[in-house]
């Protein structure tokens, strides 16, 4: 198994969030908070199990919480924060996937799951959290699926 | 005085070696140290418990009192390390301020000291009369700025609940981001301690006031009237621990323009994170 490291854009947390949540008669601006910042997004490949995993690496350690277990895809986020920390893409060899493939689930599959996950949640950081995740694996999803061989 | 308690403790670990080996002087022909043998021997019972009673609550009662005192003197000293790099030092325009989350009781206690320590002064006894209302409250834990360093001032949070999140502490803890509100209405000519409601202001400062209770989210005239400092610029992050918001690294400004930049903002958020890798440390 090779643990691969990808080079995100930081530059992506350090902008205000996009939609002005704050109360509408505050002049506000509104960040993530720097321990949900990722320091390291890393990939990689376990062949024996036929896993591939993404992980995210945080200054501030969180238990991990399961967000949901679906179409062979199982996210794990922090439970008090929920800023994602692992994500499993389980049977890939068995299904036949590609890297294209691949690329295409971690864009669009899964995206798809995490938007409906983000339907459901109030609470405006655990919501920020799963929208710049989202945002961050459409990004780098050709290479995060570089890992996968 | 600390050196005095430690020669103390010294002198009562050596006695209390001495005692162990009593025997040993017993067989001593010089009269002097007969004598000091005796008048140990007949009390070794009351020296011993004394001798011991004095190294358990030197050694342990410190870390019963005060079990956090080294971690606040750390982040005292980054508080001040923060206002120097990123504010020149400058601790009469710029306070930085570590709140910390605390039980209704605790803020039920805390107000009536408050009340007592504030009944020789007309006008601010009164503020503290009415008892907190049910919830939990953000008190400073740690401060770097020339006054105020101990405050009475309290803000109520509740998770579920923004209404009763007060003031822009209470928002960014509500909202678990990182939050900066700038350019709020200078008030700072504003005598709070004469008016005890908007009444007593003009129109004008009414307008100026109302503004700034909207803008920094003050829902009552009596908090705004607690607050001893009303900043303008304000930014703030929350500080976790153990899975929960623990409280907010808060950074609040009366200077005339917005000193947030992003680069500000960035490098307060760094020294945020090591602030939240101290709190979460166990010592």
């Amino acid at each position: 198994m090779i643990l691969r490291a990808i080079s995100f854009n930081k530059e992506i947390y350090n902008a205000p969030l996009k939609k002005q949540e704050g109360k509408a008669e505050m002049n506000i601006e509104l960040y993530i908070p720097p321990s949900d910042i990722p320091q390291n997004i890393s990939s990689g490949y376990i062949k024996d199990k036929d896993i591939l995993f993404i992980t995210f690496d945080y200054s501030m350690q969180e238990k991990p919480k399961k967000l949901f277990e679906k179409n062979n895809i199982s996210f794990f986020i922090g439970a008090s924060s929920s800023k994602p920390l692992r994500i499993e893409i389980c049977n890939l060899s068995k299904q036949a996937i590609n890297r294209v493939r691949l690329t295409h689930i971690i864009k669009h599959d899964l995206s798809n799951l995490i938007g409906s996950e983000i339907e459901e949640l109030t609470n405006l950081r655990k919501r920020t959290n799963l929208e710049y995740a989202d945002e961050v694996l459409k990004e780098n999803a050709e290479e995060l699926a570089l890992s996968f061989s | 005085m600390k050196k005095f308690l430690i020669l103390i403790n010294g002198l009562c670990l050596l006695v209390l070696t001495l005692i162990s080996q009593l025997d040993s002087f017993k067989a001593s022909q010089n009269t002097g140290i007969q004598k000091i043998v005796g008048f140990a021997d007949s009390y070794k019972i009351w020296i011993i418990t004394a001798a011991a009673i004095y190294i358990f609550f030197y050694t342990l009662w410190p870390r019963w009192l005060k079990p956090h005192k080294q971690k606040k003197e750390l982040i005292q000293e980054l508080l001040t390390r923060i206002n120097g790099e990123l504010f020149s030092g400058n601790d009469n325009e710029h306070r930085i301020t570590l709140f910390e989350e605390i039980t209704w009781v605790r803020a039920f206690l805390r107000n009536y000291w408050y009340f007592i320590y504030h009944l020789g002064i007309r006008g601010k006894r009164l503020l503290y009369l009415r008892w907190p209302k049910y919830g939990r409250y953000l008190i400073i834990n740690s401060r770097c700025g020339r006054r105020f360093k101990k405050s009475s001032t309290m803000f109520r949070v509740e998770m579920d609940k923004e209404e009763q999140c007060e003031g822009i502490v209470g928002y960014i803890w509500h909202t678990g981001l990182s939050v900066h509100i700038p350019n709020l209405p200078d008030i700072s000519d504003i005598d709070f301690s004469t008016c005890r409601s908007e009444r007593n202001l003009s129109q004008n400062q009414r307008t100026k006031v109302r503004k700034y209770m909207r803008e920094g989210n003050i829902p009552e005239f009596r908090l705004l009237r607690k607050i001893h400092r009303r900043s303008r610029h304000f930014y703030g992050t929350v500080i976790d621990k153990n899975e929960k918001t623990w409280g907010v690294l808060l950074v609040d400004s009366t200077a005339n323009a917005d000193p947030f930049s992003e680069e500000v903002r960035k490098r307060f958020n760094s020294f945020a994170l090591t602030i939240g890798q101290i709190i979460q440390m166990e010592v």
